[in-house]
């Protein structure tokens, strides 16, 4: 499409100098149709018709695909919106009954005496469903609350990170220090720790061996890179992780709500970064995160 | 604090299953249970029968969790309320606070949890009206804090934090001389408990010390509980 608005005016470039070229090596002959014409002329009006058609065709196609991108764009905030509706209703609707529940198994728990009945059984799956509850509504918080931005000493924070998940000896840090260090960067710092931890914690989950985790300044941009060498994610699966509540098909034996992708991605978004996942089955993954130093 | 015996707590649920369940669970924690379905019954039952707390659902038909507290408020009415809030954003915690709440919990709970409450309720210093945790603004020495407008002054110069951290502070200075735990502090200013926010705590404790000058070695104002958690150890006194 932009390469017919070049043709447009590469055309009308050589048209005209077409037309200087005739007119200067050709006589004063004219061109008879039914009336006389210049043959320089006559070219010139040709290519200026020709580029004129280039270039319109040119700025309607892109005016139809601007159009388009629109629309689809608004399309899929509209839908974001309703399943973020949705999801907010859900959780609604489920804490009553699920409150009712707990709040009967102890007292069932209490005349059935005490812990190892079938209700402890229950109790547990109850407890499953309360802790998604819990991961659908951080999910509808996130997107609606309001960033608390401050300056986050990404070392630090990731330092935390690997102090948090409790497994040193498994995360190799590394992180940018020559020709500089990485500047601290502008970000809610609760919702930052949340997202890298999740990502950390995925590789350990997945992964039996040890794993890297990469930080470096780039133009404008911070990267993290967590790499591991586990079971990977099968290729048609890749665009879905991110998906609420979507867990791979070779994780199933493994705990997990299927949310953690799904905040990391909105966490990202909303420090407008992004998120890449690469993975080979049985090789391993890498998730590699890019956060602009620029907010606005 | 009165022997559980003594004790009579209304339960307002517009569910029965939740209701008759919390109402069973705190009789076997031997309090005294009054129960009512809606608001309105709850104001006649509060003027009849004066419980000791008032464990309120929000959304109610009739008269909702919020207008009762307000009205109970509007009379003076200083019996401890615990809000079931059943909207998690943060903001709307704050909410019930401001409309008088002493406490709320977050549904799904489970009967040991609001137990936990009642008795930290229970065990809440008792002063003649308006209790500490419901002033407007927060005194202790030379520091003061507004709780509607989140501003906080040190020797009349004030200081900015940020909102957690204020939460923090805020949460900590109502109940002064108390132990709050990392979870406790992170359910009621965060709105989410999460493994990854204990430290997060710590790091909105250490933006509080160094706005206000304190030292965990010798503080004047938060003092560290190893293994436990945080406790304002200043007098804190209505603004």
């Amino acid at each position: 499409m932009k390469r017919l608005g070049w043709f447009g005016v590469g055309f009308l470039i050589t048209g005209t100098v077409g037309a200087f070229i005739v007119r200067l090596t050709s006589s004063d002959r004219l061109l008879k149709f039914g009336f006389q014409i210049d043959p320089a002329i006559l070219i010139l009006i040709i290519t200026i018709l020709v580029a004129l058609i280039f270039l319109s065709t040119s700025a309607i196609l892109r005016w139809r695909d601007k159009h388009v991108a629109n629309a689809l764009r608004q399309q899929v905030a509209v839908q974001q919106e309703e399943q973020r509706r949705f999801i907010q209703r859900l959780d609604h609707e489920l804490k009553n009954p699920l409150t009712a529940i707990q709040v009967q198994l102890d007292n069932l728990q209490e005349a059935a005496g005490g812990e190892g009945s079938p209700i402890e059984d229950v109790r547990i799956q109850a407890n499953r469903l309360t802790l998604l509850t819990r991961g659908l509504r951080r999910l509808a918080d996130l997107e609606t609350r309001t960033l608390e931005m401050e300056a986050v000493d990404v070392e630090e924070l990731l330092n935390e990170v690997v102090e948090l998940l409790q497994a040193p000896d498994r995360i190799q840090l590394d992180v940018q220090r020559l020709p500089w260090t990485i500047p601290p960067i502008e970000g809610d710092r609760e919702l930052l720790l949340l997202a890298f931890r999740n990502i950390v914690d995925n590789a350990l989950k997945y992964s039996a061996d040890s794993l890297q985790v990469r930080a470096r300044h780039t133009s404008g941009h911070l990267i993290v890179e967590v790499i591991d060498t586990g079971r990977g994610i099968p290729s048609d699966e890749l665009p879905m992780v991110t998906e609420e509540l979507y867990r791979g098909s070779n994780v199933h034996e493994i705990n997990g709500s299927g949310l953690g992708l799904s905040m990391v991605q909105r966490i990202i978004t909303r420090h407008r970064g992004s998120l890449e996942l690469r993975s080979k089955e049985d090789q391993g993954t890498i998730v590699t995160i890019q956060l602009p130093y620029e907010q606005n | 604090m009165a022997n559980q015996d003594e004790v009579t707590i209304l339960v307002v649920d517009d569910e029965d299953a939740i209701r008759s369940g919390l109402a069973a669970a705190l009789k076997r924690a031997r309090f005294q249970v009054i129960e009512a379905s809606n608001g309105v019954d709850a104001l006649s039952l509060v003027e009849k029968h004066r419980p000791d707390i008032i464990v309120l659902d929000i959304l109610m038909p009739e008269m909702d969790g919020r207008e009762v507290c307000r009205r109970l408020r509007q009379a003076e009415d200083w019996t401890p309320v615990i809000m079931l809030t059943q909207i998690d954003a943060t903001g709307e915690k704050i909410s019930s606070l401001e409309e008088g709440a002493d406490d709320y919990l977050n549904k799904p709970f489970d009967s040991y949890e609001i137990i936990a409450r009642i008795k930290a309720l229970l065990r809440r210093q008792v002063v003649a009206g308006r209790p500490v945790q419901l002033a407007a603004v927060l005194v202790s020495g030379r520091l003061s804090l507004e709780r509607e407008t989140h501003r906080v002054w040190l020797d009349g110069d004030e200081i900015t934090l940020t909102t957690k951290a204020f939460g923090v502070l805020a949460h900590l200075m109502s109940r002064p001389n108390m132990v709050v735990s990392r979870e406790q502090l992170l359910d009621h200013v965060w709105g989410w408990d999460d493994p990854s926010g204990m430290r997060t705590v710590d790091v909105r404790i250490a933006e509080i010390r160094r706005k206000l000058g304190d030292t965990a070695t010798e503080p004047e104002f938060i003092e560290t509980i190893p293994g436990e958690g945080y406790r304002f150890i200043g007098d804190v006194k209505a603004g």
